[in-house]
């Protein structure tokens, strides 16, 4: 379906994409992965037609999208980061001006009905975008998307800036999407792609550095399990005791938290888990635990992980790690 | 096209700006028709367009066209909204066109208030339509001229602000580039004829002067065509930046 070889795209001197080679087939609905500025966008808005590029190419369904930009257009839906919204329209009146933009042949009504009720935008057809809430807002971008039931979604970063129960509420709507489309969708949060996308290609200063179905990743990255344990007790006794649990690599003293209690980051083996030793050894010794919480694997210890060439980029990962941790408690 | 005309149009009338605009230029040209036209007693619409000095509507529309079109696509840019047009299977010169349209009729609207004071000159006096005719066809002509440099300038920069001045700039030095070379090539007749030939102003004058020369039409018609073509391809280079 859509199909990137060798693409390059420089701005001056700074090259923002990198020579990317990737494909997405029909039906697939891919995680665009990637810190800040490593290129996301910039490929998204070469593959909608907005940006052109350097070298390389882009074909969407076996057509160059520099050459046949009005073919390829049409076969798009494209959410940027910002949706692209008339803050003097009515919810209505902007997606009728979207109909028609786009040149959809589908009944008008019914199809702009179908679209609102996809996205639950419904009950705010009447008011003014402007008077939308950030939510709100995000959906009635993703309607725009909609308009004219294009076969390839782009979204970037769709859920950006929204409240929990918004994130939940789009992720749906994305994945039930994702049953007829294709979707491309950026991120940099990695909980959302892997609730939502089948494969992730991961890009870091306009590389690929890892293109895989989400549930490979996980495995070949993860592979340490690690926890923040409080415990209740005195410093030494506490230590102790946790290095002597059968399956703990490493136990890391965090610093007191809660008085009377010491926070430890306790790291192992994905192959044993360690928890039920842990709790035996802590419960005979008399040393109740408070809290024990997972440290997930964020986007950022799988980029380190990929892109850990240097010993410099790991320590400073390390010492970002534990300062996040300090953060979260 | 006809979509985003439209839209220009209707967010034109939306906005509270364009009624101010609209109040000052009924001031204004009402203004340019008591001194031009009731003062001296002369029931001619070219006075009431050229008039002396700086009260004329001709001048008036050099400080109004700016606010007309500074927000052509410097909003579009603000709002991120480009990005749906670039990205719709519409042609970056039909989006130039429509917006060079709508506020091309916005000029035009203004413009037709002043028919007002010609049926008034009518009524008091022996006016000739032919020539208020061809007045009115001059003065479309040199707006259309002045909003193409508005849009050309919109397509530039990134603020309001910053839109409206380089206009202003731009339009005053249109205006009055060709004084600079009366002045320093004063004797010279040939620069004299090259400067008349080069001024949006001179050739206004043929319509003034109730003649409907092909070479006054085909100045305007190529200077809103160059700016329009570059306005179009300032939006295309943008995207191989």
């Amino acid at each position: 379906m859509i199909e990137i070889t060798n693409l390059t795209k420089t701005f001056g001197k700074r090259k923002a994409v990198d020579d990317i080679s990737f494909r997405v087939e029909k039906g697939e609905v891919v995680g665009f992965l990637g810190p800040n500025g490593a290129g996301k966008t910039t490929t998204m808005s070469m593959i909608t037609g907005f940006l052109s590029y350097t070298e390389g190419s882009i074909k969407v369904d076996g057509l160059e999208v520099v050459e046949h930009p009005d073919e390829v257009k049409k076969k798009i839906g494209y959410l940027p980061e910002q949706p692209p919204l008339y803050l003097d329209m009515t919810v209505t009146e902007y997606l009728d001006f979207v109909y028609q933009l786009k040149k959809v042949t589908a009944e008008k009504n019914r199809h702009l009905k179908e679209v609102m009720d996809m996205v639950r935008i419904t009950d705010v057809r009447g008011r003014l975008i402007r008077n939308l809430s950030k939510g709100y807002k995000q959906r009635v971008g993703l309607a725009q998307a909609l308009i004219g039931n294009p076969e390839i979604l782009i979204l970037d970063e769709p859920t950006v800036g929204l409240d929990p129960k918004q994130i939940i509420e789009i992720r749906n709507v994305i994945k039930e999407l994702g049953k007829q489309r294709t979707v491309i969708l950026s991120s940099h949060i990695l909980p959302e792609v892997s609730a939502v996308c089948e494969r992730v290609v991961i890009i870091n200063k306009g590389k690929i550095v890892a293109e895989d179905t989400t549930e490979n990743l996980s495995k070949s990255t993860a592979g340490k399990m690690e926890y923040t344990i409080r415990i209740c007790g005195d410093r030494g006794s506490i230590l102790s005791a946790v290095s002597s649990v059968e399956g703990v690599k490493q136990a890391k003293e965090l610093g007191v938290k809660e008085p009377g209690t010491i926070d430890v980051v306790v790291t192992g083996d994905q192959s044993f888990d360690f928890r039920r030793p842990l709790f035996n050894v802590l419960a005979q010794k008399g040393l109740p635990i408070y809290m024990m919480k997972s440290n997930d694997m964020s986007l950022e210890d799988i980029f380190i992980k990929l892109t850990q060439d240097s010993a410099g980029a790991a320590k400073k990962a390390v010492k970002r790690e534990v300062k996040q941790n300090e953060g979260t408690l | 096209m006809k979509a985003l005309y439209k839209k220009e149009l209707k967010s034109y009338f939306q906005s509270p700006l364009i009624y101010c605009i609209i109040g000052v230029f009924l001031l204004f040209s009402l203004g340019s028709f008591v001194i031009n036209n009731l003062m001296t007693g002369s029931p001619e619409a070219a006075a009431l367009f050229m008039g002396s000095g700086f009260i004329g509507i001709n001048f008036i529309m050099l400080l109004l066209v700016p606010v007309i079109t500074m927000r052509l696509f410097t909003e579009e840019k603000m709002l991120r909204t480009e990005q749906l047009l670039l990205t719709s299977p519409v042609s970056i010169t039909s989006v130039v066109f429509a917006k060079f349209l709508s506020a091309f009729t916005v000029y035009a609207i203004l413009i037709a208030f002043t028919l007002l004071y010609v049926l008034i000159m009518a009524a008091t006096g022996t006016v000739n339509f032919m020539e208020v005719l061809l007045v009115y066809i001059g003065a479309l002509l040199l707006g259309g001229s002045l909003v193409s440099i508005g849009l050309l300038v919109s397509s530039l920069t990134n603020s309001m602000v910053t839109s409206v001045l380089f206009s202003y700039g731009a339009m005053i030095f249109t205006y009055f580039y060709t004084d600079i070379l009366y002045a320093v090539f004063s004797g010279s007749k040939i620069m004299t004829t090259i400067a008349d030939f080069l001024s949006i102003q001179y050739n206004f004058q043929g319509f003034a002067m109730g003649l409907l020369s092909p070479q006054n039409v085909i100045y305007y018609l190529s200077f809103m065509g160059i700016f329009i073509f570059l306005t179009i391809r300032v939006i295309d280079k943008r995207r191989w930046a």
